[in-house]
């Protein structure tokens, strides 16, 4: 029997950290208890809003009225089998769906661990939101809801005593949050694929934003849009909005993975709504409060932030800024620092003691991952796998892998020639993080060829 | 009193102290395993729409052929010429007594009706032995429901669009002077079908 086991999480954890891009210090333990509990208020906050666009804004009865004659989508489809046709206009009709849709939504907003009243909501936006998709009706704003209320399934039962959360339950929270940013963005950045796709050399026309605008109108349209008459005037203007449109779409996924970035992408995908809806008579009252939910007042964005490290952090524009930042120095003059790395690798041994950081940091104490201790426990405890790289702390922050190899060598000294050459070479931090892997790589086969067990597995 | 079946999902690490137990490696994580199994599921269902035609429905289906809730957000991805072709559905008789002008049912500002009939016009041409029974059924409840009860003759027809035209004319169309019908040039007639008085 072939036994089936998931593939290894290392890979997707290094194109994570190969993705983040983040100038800020690096999230300490305190920081992710601080993120579970806003994570948890967001969450309610979440179904508050599902309560009121449920119970307010959903126009079903015209939908169930005067529904075009298409066949519902599948959940419809296999509900009418089920209960008979008419069990949608019994329901929404009577107003009994609304009814428990604002039972469910208070309940999950109060009781944000218990995983019934989530997975309730979860079913009531899922058969509303595909009927209101249903019979040639077009409605994806609900698809946010409904991505969003299935990430939020994952929370932990902790997430009901937030104060209280064990690690574990503290990582789950920040995960299915983590997982419910990420859909919507990935949706943008699909809807962005798709416009470079099928659209092709038309975005580097003048005019190719002014067809689209003008042929929506003359397809579907009831009235013309307020801006309309002033955008379709300016077609250079109008074009440069298009490919706004389209950086930002496509580049929705990376800001997943910046948190300099949640704050204003979410301000700028609000304003980007807002202007469909004043271009396109589409409205996304739903994509609005989702976007100021999890992105706006994300939790993981830092409370600290500049223009110039929010430019470092855009993908493509930011990669002159972040040249110029990782050339510069960190300005900082620390009492003492830590370095965590494998005593037994002989390159890696003979690296750290070549290290002169004397100008930047009083003392740098060498510790070997495999001699163990308090430090390397509680390096272990964040999640960061000592066979991956090591690990400098210093000034209360950890910097793992290229981040830390790249810190050493801006803190290197100028004056002796390894100094100088590591400078050079990896003071870029895309430098230090092309040529990490390769290092790690190469350690891993010199440790492999030398018979030394890897971090960890020696019995003590 | 300890949790048996957490218990045995877990172990102790060799080199760790006693009395703390850790997750074993390779059990599913969200942030590991979830989100990449979720990227590939949502790209393949949303994407897969042959298969999404041949699994769910008959293919000549007027219908979305999307997986709820898997989308592929294709929305205006696609740049029109300046000159562009449309469908229409155009009424000739109402109770028998043929309509002054050219009078459209569909495009009327509805984005269903719309989609609908490209839809419609979509089998048409590609099965055109289909078409007379799905615009019966798609089309006729539509032009039912703007026209009344009445006995209706109407037309699907191709109209021909100048996209300059509409620009030059904005305004007036934004102050109300002009209706987007003025810009619709009627080309060929895909069919004709007459829907009987109701009750008849």
């Amino acid at each position: 029997m072939i036994p089936l086991s998931l593939p290894k999480p290392r890979l997707i954890r290094r194109l994570r950290r190969f993705m983040t891009v983040d100038p800020g210090p690096p999230l300490g333990p305190g920081d992710f208890r601080r993120i579970a509990v806003e994570v948890v208020w967001l969450v309610r906050f979440f179904y508050l809003f599902v309560f009121f666009l449920m119970v307010t804004r959903y126009d079903l009865h015209r939908i169930l009225k005067h529904g075009d004659p298409t066949a519902p989508l599948w959940p419809i489809a296999l509900l009418n089998d089920v209960l008979g046709a008419g069990w949608a206009e019994a329901a929404y009709g009577l107003s009994f769906m609304p009814f428990a849709s604002g039972v469910l939504g208070i309940l999950a907003m109060v009781f944000p661990g218990s995983l019934i009243w989530r997975i309730g909501i979860f079913l009531y936006l899922f058969i509303t939101v595909a009927l209101i998709n249903s019979h040639g009706s077009i409605s994806h704003g609900g698809h946010f809801l409904v991505y969003v209320s299935f990430a939020l399934l994952f929370l932990p039962a902790a997430a009901g005593r937030p104060d209280r959360m064990p690690r574990s339950a503290v990582m789950r929270c920040i995960a299915a949050f983590w997982f419910a940013q990420f859909i919507p963005l990935f949706c943008y950045s699909l809807a962005g694929l798709w416009k470079v796709l099928f659209s092709g050399p038309e975005l580097l026309t003048s005019d190719g934003f002014v067809r689209i605008l003008l042929h929506r109108v003359m397809s579907d349209t009831s009235s013309i849009p307020l801006l309309l008459p002033y955008v379709v005037r300016y077609e250079y203007l109008s074009q440069f909005l298009l490919l706004g449109v389209v950086y930002l779409e496509v580049c929705a996924v990376f800001v997943w993975f910046r948190p300099h970035l949640h704050r204003p992408f979410g301000v700028t995908l609000i304003l980007f709504h807002l202007g469909v809806g004043w271009l396109l008579n589409i409205y996304f009252i739903a994509h609005l409060v989702i976007l100021g939910i999890f992105m706006v007042f994300s939790p993981f964005a830092p409370r600290r932030s500049s223009w110039f490290m929010v430019a470092q952090s855009l993908p493509l524009l930011g990669i002159p800024f972040r040249i110029r930042a990782t050339r510069r120095p960190p300005a900082l003059h620390v009492r003492r620092a830590w370095l965590i790395y494998d005593g037994e690798c002989p390159v890696c041994k003979r690296y750290a003691l070549h290290l002169d950081v004397r100008d930047a940091v009083g003392e740098l104490v060498l510790v070997s991952a495999r001699d163990g201790g308090a430090l390397v426990e509680e390096i272990e405890n964040l999640s960061y796998d000592l066979n991956d790289g090591m690990v400098l702390k210093m000034d209360g922050r950890y910097y793992f892998g290229s981040e830390a190899f790249h810190m050493l060598a801006l803190l290197s000294g100028r004056g002796r020639i390894f100094g100088a050459v590591n400078r050079l070479l990896f003071g870029s931090r895309t430098a230090a993080r092309m040529a990490y892997p390769v290092l790690v790589a190469g350690r891993k086969a010199l440790l492999r060829w030398m018979g030394i067990p890897r971090i960890g597995t020696r019995p003590p | 009193m300890k949790a048996p079946a957490r218990k045995a999902r877990e172990r102790t690490h060799p080199r760790r102290p006693a009395g703390r137990t850790y997750r074993r490696r390779g059990c599913f994580r969200l942030r590991d395993h979830g989100i990449p199994l979720f990227v590939a599921v949502y790209l393949f269902l949303a994407l897969a729409k042959p298969l999404s035609q041949a699994l769910v429905r008959p293919v000549a289906d007027i219908s979305d052929h999307e997986i709820f809730p898997f989308f592929a957000w294709t929305l205006f991805s696609f740049t029109p010429e300046w000159k562009k072709t449309e469908n229409a559905v155009i009424v000739h008789s109402v109770d028998g007594k043929p309509v002054s002008g050219t009078r459209y049912v569909i495009p009327n500002g509805s984005i269903p009706g719309w989609k609908v009939l490209e839809r419609v016009v979509g089998v048409c041409r590609r099965r055109p032995g289909e078409c007379d029974a799905a615009a019966r059924r798609s089309i006729a409840p539509i032009v039912r429901r703007r026209t009344g009860g009445d006995a209706v003759e109407f037309s699907i027809i191709t109209v021909d669009i100048d996209l300059r035209d509409v620009r030059k004319d904005v305004h007036r169309l934004a102050a109300g002077e002009a209706s987007k019908t003025d810009y619709y040039r009627p080309g060929k007639r895909i069919g004709r079908w007459t829907i009987p008085k109701e009750g008849t």
